[in-house]
């Protein structure tokens, strides 16, 4: 080693360099930026793979354990007691009526063997969860005679099924026109005490009551015939259990099914997912009433923000003169963008719900009260407070997008002799238009998925009817609503079984997110692309 | 042109130019509006309550009529009665003044002396030297349209008979007991206290046997008793004496009474002058002959001592004389005092003096309503007064919102939250501290992990990174800023929680394998860099090395959690942790909160960073470079101190989302309200304590109104941090304005 003195000298100069240079905290800027991609993703692939995977008709296990007892249900995973090497298994056993519990830990060294029988069965209950089981025998007393077998009596129970729903709907249809009469005659009443119309009232409402007692005893003449058809299940331990046809949603063979038979399934539950009522207090079924909910919420929500951002941001763009006015505009504007949610949902509720929903309560709908008209949440309210709350994210975008027009456009409008207002409306306006619609997205994104202030201001669990409907006058503005969001905060953790309800939950997170997410990424997507176009600095 | 085309478009645009500016003020208007909102709804808290005076008169009889021993009135302020010493109850219409009925209690006795345990329920002595317990109700009834009417019973609950006691008691109290039964206490002459007692038992067969009890309390017969005090259930008996003794005995056993505690109230020795049992029977107030009025309940002495004995707890008003009488109200926490002739209402909680007022001829006797919403007075000149109080939020003062106070039940003065608990006679505890704090705690947590993050990365993005990258990069990140919180807080609470739960060594291993793994790739990327082709890598390809190590960095802590645990912790980390560090770990701890609110904030963090990055002028980069700085060093000791004021904005900005954040902390937090800063511990904030309180608040009720105090808390909080954040955009807007 001739010169290992200056090797030295020459590796302890780079290492000098090295910390002097900071080469390596480029790395840990690296290692964030990679951090927080790889939590998106993360988030993004959690959701994803939950929410698509919670419809999927998994095959049914029958796990015999070394002492006897036998169990059948769909493994959902494996994982490692906590402290040693035994594998156990968390098997969803469904089935809970008889057991109370649909979720069982299983340790492996316990098993004894685990087969997937063809014969399986699985059911969708309207209440009580998934059934898994065996098909024993099936009763009807219009069966046909030799016939055996579930699909011979689907029929019927499917007759008995509608039957019931029909006699239903003309029950609720019923009861909402007595409601209708109810109020007039209250309506009535309060103006009037002595109107001569008020006995004719009494009488429709006493004729429709008769009406109504009848239809309540026909249903309930059919619900007990409904109960006629009826099949009989076993367990994976034996016991019986006699299900009413009525009661069953939908059965299926789990361990039988080809792919496309499970692609079918598969259509079948999303197709419900849209379009149907949420059933077992929300942890099944469809999510129609949230959908609609949430739509009518961000579209109502539109007609405040939108006209108040775009406003106020022509206002500070191109009518203010510099000044105190316009700098308090804009403090406010900025204070606005920042308060929390809550505070905005707090003080919807003081203002809009108590103050304003009072009033008008006080002012037209006296007969009513003590019972609240607008006095009380529901989706004008609520889309009152998310509109002001992204009123901030409108009045940006349009700024930005005035900004991007430049003057010299305005003033050759202008010198032709247009008048401001003109120019605003014919000129700036169209030009700056697709750049206040990407805020326009932005603003219905965020009030999609804004939930804190709905939970003062009128969502609810469960909604009794839709803010839309076919009576007039259609919307019905001041009625409670569901929502999505709320959806996923109820149902994840306020339903008595939160595990059995975690596949509907990721089911709405995955909905809520792709909506969220497809609309904000267009509106970036349509803004980077104007960029290109008129470079205006943001800052 | 046609000039009423003109005029049209001059008159169009004048209005235009009316109402738009309208809309610009409508966003000012809203801001003030909201604030002068929050203020309307929380202002009533801190309003001092007032009263009115009804109506007076003189009671109508001449002066040969009996005095009067006890006064009451219904809540609706509307009827009064007066029960004379020959033991008539007269009823009173007090709006018209006149009498509407009288009727005799116990076939007209003399009535020797009155106590009172709330209003309208007396225990009287007659001269005969039996004792009755009496109470009057007031029901109120409508008609068809509305009127309403209210009825008055008398109702004798409990008798004792004559010969009870082995001598004409002096003053007798009787508490109503199960059964029938009943627990009377009596002072004697001699200063002898006796108490008798009837238990009625049913046995077996559906008889029922009645058994009493009489037995002597032991006193100094040189300390002369005062006052007495038995609570509702006639097992707890106070005394208090001219001494200034306070004496507390144990009556559950009839026939042993067991001395709880004896101690001299103060340490001057002052005469206590009068007893009474505030709402609840958990404190009693004393008064004593220099006027001072004081709550008292058993705590332990010092602070972790075992031992409980009656403590001073709360100072109320103090008057110049002796304390004459005091009534507790039966709707809250409030004593009602009288010393010559004032009246005060304090509450005890709050320590707030409501209410002090003296009659211009002194009191003498007076009534509290049971709404604790009037106050019939009898003055010296015989005659009736009927004053209404309005203090809508007696329980409330800045002291119980931000101080310490010192709980019923409690051992020692705390900062609690619990607006409600089952029963009526709770003490609602509102301090906001522990919400303040669990705001505070949030916010830290979250930005120890959002700050480094957001700004590296966005170092990384903005300075380093390819173009190709930044374009997808930036976006990204913007998009997770419109991930909705509530899919967060899901997230955080029941996918992450248990998954931290799980790897929670795992976790903390990771945060010391990442950089020792990254300092060593460093070592030997200093090597391997001196590779042409390996060192292109540098050129804003990094990230293709980073996330494997960053991968490999997870899997080995996944990997070492099992062997490290059993190496150093016994097998089982959470019972270590629970041993040496807290002993109330939580599955949704401040770890949680960390990452999810984090990764809310990152988002505004990196953008701000970027954007303030961006601002700084191409110039002053390329003249480090050319003097020879490296990349980091242009960036460290260039750029980022020149775009300092954008970070600085970003952080506060991130700072105020997180503070505000509400689905988050309330899904991702246990919401318990705890002042604890330990990582493995949840918390509950302003935010979420609103979204979780505010449902089941009555209107216009105090919890309501705290609700809005701590939102308008909230939006001061959001306001301070965003005008400080305008302040450093502004100061780097103007920073860069000529570039």
């Amino acid at each position: 080693m001739p010169s290992s003195e200056s090797e030295k000298a020459f590796v302890r100069g780079e290492a000098k360099k090295f910390w002097r240079e900071g080469e390596y905290n480029v790395w840990f800027s690296t290692l964030s930026i990679g951090g927080i991609l790889l939590m998106a993703l993360t988030l993004l692939v959690v959701v994803t793979i939950n929410g698509l995977g919670a419809f999927w008709p998994s095959k049914l296990a029958l796990i015999k354990l070394k002492e006897g007892t036998t169990y059948l249900g769909e493994i959902e995973q494996t994982s490692r007691q906590p402290n040693s090497k035994e594998q156990r298994i968390q098997v969803k056993i469904g089935n809970r009526d008889l057991y109370s519990l649909d979720f069982k830990w299983i340790n492996l060294d316990e098993v004894e063997s685990i087969t997937y029988p063809e014969e399986v069965i699985a059911l969708e209950r309207e209440e009580y969860g998934n059934f898994y089981g065996f098909l024993k025998e099936v009763h009807s007393p219009d069966l046909a005679s030799g016939a055996s077998g579930l699909e011979a009596i689907w029929g019927l129970g499917d007759q008995a099924k509608t039957n019931l729903s029909k006699l239903s709907a003309e029950l609720r249809a019923q009861a909402e026109e007595m409601e209708s009469i109810r109020l007039r005659r209250l309506d009535l009443a309060y103006k009037n005490p002595q109107s001569p119309r008020l006995a004719g009232l009494d009488k429709t409402l006493a004729e429709m009551g008769v009406v109504f007692e009848t239809q309540v005893s026909a249903q309930e003449q059919a619900a007990v015939e409904s109960q006629a058809h009826y099949a009989l299940f076993a367990d994976a331990g034996g016991r019986e259990k006699e299900i009413p046809l009525v009661k069953i949603h939908r059965f299926y063979y789990p361990n039988q099914m080809s792919l496309p038979a499970k692609l079918g399934h598969y259509a079948v539950r999303i197709y419900e997912l849209f379009f149907t009522e949420p059933r077992e207090s929300n942890t099944e079924g469809g999510l129609f009433p949230a959908i609609v909910g949430t739509v009518i919420l961000v579209f109502t929500m539109s007609f405040v923000s939108f006209p108040l951002g775009v406003v106020a941001a022509v206002y500070m763009r191109e009518y203010a003169r510099k000044g105190v006015m316009v700098q308090a505009v804009r403090v406010a504007v900025n204070n606005l963008a920042g308060i929390p949610s809550i505070v905005w949902g707090i003080f919807g509720l003081a203002f809009f719900i108590y103050f304003v929903g009072g009033g008008i309560d006080a002012f037209f709908f006296p007969e009513r009260l003590p019972t609240p008209t607008f006095g009380t949440g529901g989706v004008l309210w609520a889309s009152s407070t998310l509109g002001l709350l992204t009123v901030p994210v409108v009045i940006v975008a349009t700024e930005e997008a005035l900004g991007s027009v430049p003057s010299e456009i305005r003033h050759g409008s202008l010198a032709l002799g247009a008048t401001q207002f003109q120019t605003l409306m014919r000129v700036v306006l169209p030009m700056s238009s697709p750049r206040i619609m990407t805020g326009f997205i932005l603003a219905m994104s965020r009030a999609a998925g804004e939930v804190a202030p709905l939970m003062i201001t009128g969502v609810v669990k469960l909604a009794p009817s839709l803010p839309i409907d076919l009576h007039a006058p259609f919307f019905h503005l001041e009625r409670k609503f569901m929502h999505l969001g709320f959806h996923i905060y109820d149902v994840g953790f306020q339903s008595p079984n939160v595990e059995a309800a975690k596949p509907m939950v990721f089911v709405t997170t995955l909905l809520l997110l792709g909506v969220v997410l497809l609309m904000t990424s267009f509106s970036i997507f349509l803004r980077n692309r104007m960029k290109k176009r008129f470079t205006g600095r943001t800052f | 042109m046609d000039q009423a085309v003109l005029k049209r478009n001059r008159k169009v645009d004048y209005w235009a130019k009316k109402v738009i500016s309208l809309g610009g003020v409508a966003i000012l208007v809203c801001v003030i509006g909201m604030l002068v909102m929050l203020v309307m709804q929380t202002a009533p808290l801190f309003l001092s309550p007032h009263k009115k005076e009804l109506t007076a008169f003189a009671l109508p009889n001449g002066n040969n009529t009996p005095e009067a021993v006890a006064l009451g009135v219904d809540e609706y302020l509307e009827t009064g009665y007066w029960i004379d010493s020959v033991g008539t109850i007269r009823f009173l219409d007090l709006q018209r003044a006149v009498e509407t009925d009288h009727q005799k209690l116990f076939s007209g006795l003399g009535i020797t002396k009155m106590r009172t345990y709330g209003p309208n329920s007396f225990s009287l002595t007659f001269a005969d030297g039996s004792a009755g317990l009496v109470e009057v109700t007031f029901a109120a009834h409508f008609d068809e349209n509305s009127q309403r009417t209210i009825e008055h019973q008398t109702k004798v609950i409990r008798q004792v008979p004559a010969g009870s006691f082995s001598q004409f008691p002096l003053e007798v109290l009787i508490r109503p007991l199960e059964n029938n039964g009943m627990a009377a206490v009596a002072l004697l002459p001699g200063n002898r206290v006796e108490v008798w007692t009837e238990v009625v038992e049913e046995n077996f067969l559906g008889t029922s046997e009645t058994h009493s009890f009489k037995t002597q309390i032991q006193t100094d017969p040189k300390d002369l008793v005062t006052a007495l005090a038995l609570n509702k259930k006639g097992d707890r008996l106070y005394l208090a004496t001219q001494n200034g003794k306070l004496v507390l005995w144990n009556l559950n056993n009839p026939e042993e009474p067991a001395l709880i505690d004896m101690r001299t109230a103060f340490a001057d020795g002052r005469a206590l002058t009068s007893l009474a049992l505030v709402y609840g029977d958990e404190s009693l107030a004393v008064g004593d002959e220099k006027g001072q009025v004081t709550t008292w309940f058993m705590a332990p002495e010092a602070s972790g001592s075992p031992q409980k004995r009656l403590t001073l707890i709360h100072r109320l008003s103090s008057h110049k004389t002796e304390i004459q009488s005091l009534v507790p109200s039966l709707r809250n926490k409030a004593v009602l005092s009288l010393a010559a002739g004032t009246v005060t209402l304090d509450h005890m909680t709050s320590e707030r003096e409501l209410i002090r007022f003296s009659a211009p001829s002194p009191i003498k006797q007076f009534a509290f309503s049971t709404r604790g919403n009037g106050l019939l007075g009898l003055d010296q000149a015989n005659r009736l007064t009927l004053w209404a109080f309005d203090a809508p939020h007696p329980e409330g003062s800045w002291m119980v919102y931000f101080g310490k106070v010192h709980y019923e039940s409690y051992s020692a003065p705390d900062y609690v939250w619990q607006s409600s608990a089952g029963t009526d006679d709770f003490e609602p505890k509102f301090s906001l501290v522990p919400l303040i704090f669990g705001s505070l705690k949030g916010t830290l947590y979250a930005m120890l992990f959002a700050v480094p993050m957001g700004i590296f990365g966005a170092i990384y993005t903005n300075q380093f990174a390819s173009r190709r990258f930044q374009t997808w990069a930036k976006p990204a990140v913007e998009i997770t800023a419109a991930v909705p919180s509530v899919i967060i807080g899901f997230l955080a609470a029941l996918w992450l929680a248990p998954i931290l739960d799980r790897w929670l060594l795992g976790f903390f291993l990771f945060l010391v394998i990442l950089p020792s793994l990254t300092l060593l790739f460093l070592v030997y990327w200093a090597q391997a860099r001196t590779n042409k082709k390996l060192r292109l890598i540098e050129q804003s390809k990094e990230l293709y090395l980073a996330l494997p190590l960053l991968l490999s960095a997870v899997l080995l802590s996944a990997w070492l959690q099992p062997q490290v645990e059993l190496w150093f912790f016994g097998g089982d980390f959470k019972q270590w942790l629970y041993a040496y560090v807290t002993k109330d770990y939580d599955q949704r701890n401040s770890i949680v909160i960390s990452f999810a609110l984090g990764f809310m904030v990152i988002p505004f963090i990196f953008t701000m960073t970027d954007d303030a990055l961006s601002s700084v002028p191409d110039s002053l980069r390329a003249a480090s470079v050319a003097l020879g700085a490296s990349r980091w060093q242009t960036t460290w000791k260039v750029l980022l101190p020149s775009a300092s004021p954008g970070l600085f904005a970003g952080v506060i900005l991130g700072m105020g989302r997180a503070i505000g954040e509400t689905m988050v902390v309330l899904m991702a937090t246990g919401n318990t309200p705890i002042i604890d800063i330990s990582l493995f511990n949840g918390m509950r904030t302003l935010s979420a304590n609103i979204a979780v309180e505010i449902p089941e608040a009555p209107v216009d009720g105090s919890l309501y109104r705290v609700l809005f105090l701590s939102a308008l808390i909230l939006f001061g909080f959001t306001f301070l941090i965003n005008s400080i954040a305008e302040l450093f955009r502004y100061s780097l807007r103007k920073k860069y304005a000529e570039f």
